[in-house]
């Protein structure tokens, strides 16, 4: 299992190289640059937009452009970003904590959540349990996001009032409330919307997958030996059934762990959450490259890590699997 | 299930909504001091308005950084701030020399001098100090002399009309910035050391700007508000909620119309409309396209015969356009000066008149073909058969101006004319000369966008109007890409460019915007207006088309 591990290190190389080219082009491919608004600012002459061309080395080939990138990106430096002028990596490190606080909060959720009401409903299908479960997860599939978001803020925010204080009961957004930072309960306060809003999803899809893989399990047959053993339901289901039906649920946890870093953009915009989905498109919209290579690249190595985490987990809770 | 999870959220918000408010410090308070918040749709990326091409720092930064020599009011002229007066002038127009007022300090509590005036000129003149904006004229001043530590004496090297102009954008301390071409990572720049009303106590990135009062500011008593906050909220649908509780005090372009929005803040808050600079209108292409020659050689086969320009200056409902389709939301406009000192009141030539444009179209040789789309027989430059379509290209993403053109196609093809929606990426549409924008190269038939200009409006339109100002490979910046050739234009803008005289310049002006409506270059539709939803509670707001959100925030206060 080292040899297998490392030689997919080794394999990731040659694989972020040609990722980091297609990345490099992509970005550059988009239309426009940073600088396409300031070209219609009435008070910017077209010298002082070639003099900051110039300054930003944007005017250079694109080839020259790329080897700086990677040189940078080599020795640990992402740049600075052309609309802000901070350091790409300061700006990252700002906003990774609010998305694993974010995300992590909704992942935490939609597992506590996901689990219990998979289980339950693969081993009591077609009973009413899993009727309502079926509806409200489909509910749960088929409500855009963007659409709870704004949902919650008009009930929880603008009709429903504390009786005591006339404080709306839920913060219509943000991370915590002016002049207190790093207070726990108060982040836990203005968590609370976001993350049901961007939980309801994946425990909808979470629940629907691990029932469907529980109830494939429990027609095995060493389910049915399990049973003829006159093993207690129990054992049956948490031992034996839950160990193997949960295999590609892992798999698909660890392939969505990347988003505690990428963010989610909705969410984040809805309740004005600085993290980094925001980053990203902000990014986008005004072609800060910087920024933009740096997330989308970080994103990319993130993506590769742990799909290697997901085939060395499975090897690790399956002892079937055998890495050559 | 469902009502548990429910009772369970309603509890929690109860014990933590008590948790959460607790601490936090009061949005208003009455009469002097208390907090204002200011919602953002996104955040500044500086503080240095000289840095920015983005309209959203000059929000932020009016309140803290750019208190200048002079400034300019909500009627359009300049009065002085840090000056003791407006400077004088020199017969010659090469000398002006500026007063400070007495006792000017810092926010840091440091003296303001005439050394802060000439650093603010070495670094604005610095063609390295990665200044984007307000640098015009900078190149012009070529002596400074400072006798005393309030009089700063300029000696231009040749006259200058925007001399006022410079100054109105705020002053740096040479004490607490950098070296000239060091200001783009200056850390002034997010934390800046001011004369102006406000200074920065703590911004958090992504989430909000804090400013406290000035304990240095020059005028006696002001600031009234202890502090102001500008919350950074990108959900239009967020910002409006937080103004219905009170949470938000001035609201930053709000996305509903003025009826609508004041409707659903009754007695909260109200949304307020003053023109902006964005003016919009179709822009011909007087010359022929797609003939491999950017000049005005030869004319256009359609729109080279001013009539059919007529026609479709006629065939157009701009009041339904302004009223219905984009709710009042916009004002009229009939030439480029539409706003500011050198506003013209020019009424339109060709309003909105069917059976005119119709009568121009059959004049000049359209007939009407026999699905609904004139064609040419006879006309002045179209070979016969030519259908009367045209493109109309805009930029993508920007919902009144789809609106608007959606609008423009249903009242040509009333008239016979067809117009095919081309939109293209901003990027294309305002591109360069070597990227092949249709603009730039005269590839194009009409184009429709907003434009603006600021309080100097000279170096605008000089390039927009002039002949000597036709894109072409020689000439790959010229910004007269309609390629309108009129000697009289030419002559009024070299007279608005040389001359110091107001009102000379203003009549230069609106000889030039005379001869956009009676030459058709352009046709223009309505003007942009910058809207704000104010709070009812905060009084001494003053909106100004040149200022911002936050000009004259010194003057706010809560009611009693």
């Amino acid at each position: 299992m080292r040899t297998y591990a490392l030689r997919r290190l080794l394999q990731t190389v040659p694989i972020l190289f040609i990722i980091s080219i297609l990345l490099f082009l992509m970005v550059r491919a988009a239309p426009g640059g940073p600088l396409t608004a300031a070209r219609r600012n009435p008070n910017i002459s077209k010298e002082q937009l070639e003099a900051i061309e110039e300054q930003l080395g944007l005017n250079d080939p694109l080839p020259v452009q790329y080897g700086r990138w990677l040189g940078g990106m080599l020795n640990g430096d992402l740049g600075e970003s052309i609309k802000f002028r901070r350091p790409v990596s300061e700006m990252i490190s700002e906003r990774v904590p609010n998305t694993l606080i974010l995300v992590g909060a909704s992942f935490l959720v939609t597992l506590l959540f996901a689990i219990p009401i998979g289980i339950l409903s693969a081993r009591k299908p077609y009973s009413p349990f899993d009727y309502t479960m079926t509806t409200v997860t489909f509910v749960g599939q088929a409500i855009p996001v963007y659409w709870l978001g704004l949902g919650l803020i008009v009930i929880f925010y603008v009709t429903i009032k504390n009786p005591f204080t006339g404080d709306p009961l839920f913060p219509v957004g943000g991370m915590n409330s002016r002049g207190r930072e790093g207070d726990l309960l108060d982040t836990l306060w203005h968590l609370i919307l976001p993350v049901t809003a961007l939980s309801l999803g994946w425990i909808a899809w979470y629940s629907r997958f691990l029932r469907s893989s529980m109830l494939d399990v429990l027609h095995e047959d060493y389910i049915r030996t399990a049973r003829a053993k006159g093993l207690a339901d129990r054992w049956v289901y948490y031992k034996h059934a839950l160990r193997n039906a949960i295999l590609p649920l892992v798999t698909l946890i660890a392939l969505d762990l990347p988003s505690l870093f990428a963010g989610a953009l909705f969410v984040e915009t809805i309740f004005s959450w600085p993290g980094m989905g925001r980053l990203f498109w902000d990014a986008a919209k005004g072609r800060d490259y910087p920024v933009l290579l740096g997330v989308v690249m970080l994103t990319a190595i993130l993506i590769i890590v742990c799909n290697i985490i997901a085939d060395l987990a499975y090897g690790w809770l399956n002892p079937q699997v055998k890495y050559e | 299930m469902k009502l548990k999870l429910f009772t369970l959220f309603v509890i929690l918000g109860f014990v933590l909504s008590g948790c959460g408010t607790g601490g936090e410090e009061p949005a208003s308070g009455g009469g002097g001091g208390g907090t204002a918040v200011l919602i953002l749709p996104e955040e500044p990326a500086t503080l240095n308005f000289y840095l920015a091409d983005a309209a959203i720092v000059r929000q932020a930064a009016d309140a803290t950084s750019m208190t200048g020599l002079v400034t300019i009011d909500e009627t359009g002229n300049f009065v002085p701030v840090l000056a003791e007066g407006l400077p004088v002038i020199s017969d010659d127009h090469l000398t002006v020399t500026w007063k400070l007022m007495a006792d000017l300090k810092w926010s840091d509590g440091e003296p303001l001098t005439s050394d802060d005036v000439r650093f603010t000129i070495e670094v604005l003149s610095n063609p390295n100090s990665g200044a984007l904006v307000g640098t015009s004229g900078f190149d012009l001043i070529a002596n400074v002399e400072t006798p005393d530590d309030l009089t700063t004496i300029l000696t231009y090297s040749e006259p200058y009309p925007g001399y006022l102009d410079q100054f109105a954008y705020g002053l740096f301390p040479r004490h607490a910035t950098g070296a000239p071409e060091e200001m783009a990572n200056w850390e002034w720049n997010r934390a800046p050391v001011t004369a102006g009303p406000f200074i920065v106590s703590n911004w958090e990135s992504g989430k909000r700007i804090t400013m406290t009062r000035n304990p240095n500011y020059f005028e006696e008593g002001k600031p009234y508000l202890d502090s102001i906050v500008f919350e950074i909220v990108p959900e239009p649908a967020a910002q409006t909620a937080m103004m219905l509780n009170g949470d938000g005090h001035v609201h930053l372009w709000p996305g509903e119309f003025k009826v609508d929005y004041d409707e659903l803040l009754k007695g909260v808050a109200q949304q307020y409309l003053i023109p902006g600079i964005w003016n919009m209108a179709i822009d011909f292409n007087l010359s022929a396209p797609f003939d491999g020659d950017p000049s005005a050689a030869a004319p256009h086969p359609i729109l080279g015969d001013i009539r059919v320009r007529q026609a479709i200056a006629h065939a157009i409902n701009y009041e339904s356009l302004q009223q219905d389709v984009l709710q009042g939301s916009v004002g009229d406009s009939t030439n480029p000066f539409a706003y500011g000192w050198y506003k013209c009141k020019l009424p339109r030539k060709y309003g909105f008149d069917v059976e005119a444009a119709n009568k121009l179209l059959d004049e000049a040789g359209w007939e009407m073909g026999a699905d609904g789309i004139r064609v040419a027989k006879g006309a002045m430059h179209a070979e016969d058969g030519t259908r009367l379509s045209l493109e109309l290209q805009g930029y993508t993403a920007f919902d009144p101006l789809q609106l608007t053109e959606e609008f423009i196609v249903e009242n040509l093809k009333a008239v016979g004319i067809e117009a095919r929606i081309q939109n293209y990426d901003f990027s294309i549409i305002f591109g360069t000369f070597e990227d092949n924008s249709p603009r730039m190269i005269g590839d194009y038939d009409m184009l429709i966008f907003d434009r603006g200009f600021t309080t100097e409006p000279q170096s605008y339109n000089f390039d927009a109007y002039h002949s000597s100002r036709i894109p072409s490979a020689d000439n790959p910046t010229g910004g007269n890409y309609f390629r309108w050739v009129n000697e009289d234009v030419d002559a009024a803008l070299e007279t608005a460019g040389t001359s110091f005289d107001i009102e000379t310049r203003k009549a230069a002006y609106c000889e030039i915007g005379q001869a956009v409506i009676d030459d058709l270059p352009q046709v223009y539709l309505y003007l942009f207006q910058d809207n704000y939803g104010i709070a009812d509670s905060l009084e001494g707001y003053t909106l100004n088309t040149w200022g911002s959100m936050s000009w004259g925030v010194q003057n706010w206060k809560f009611k009693q």
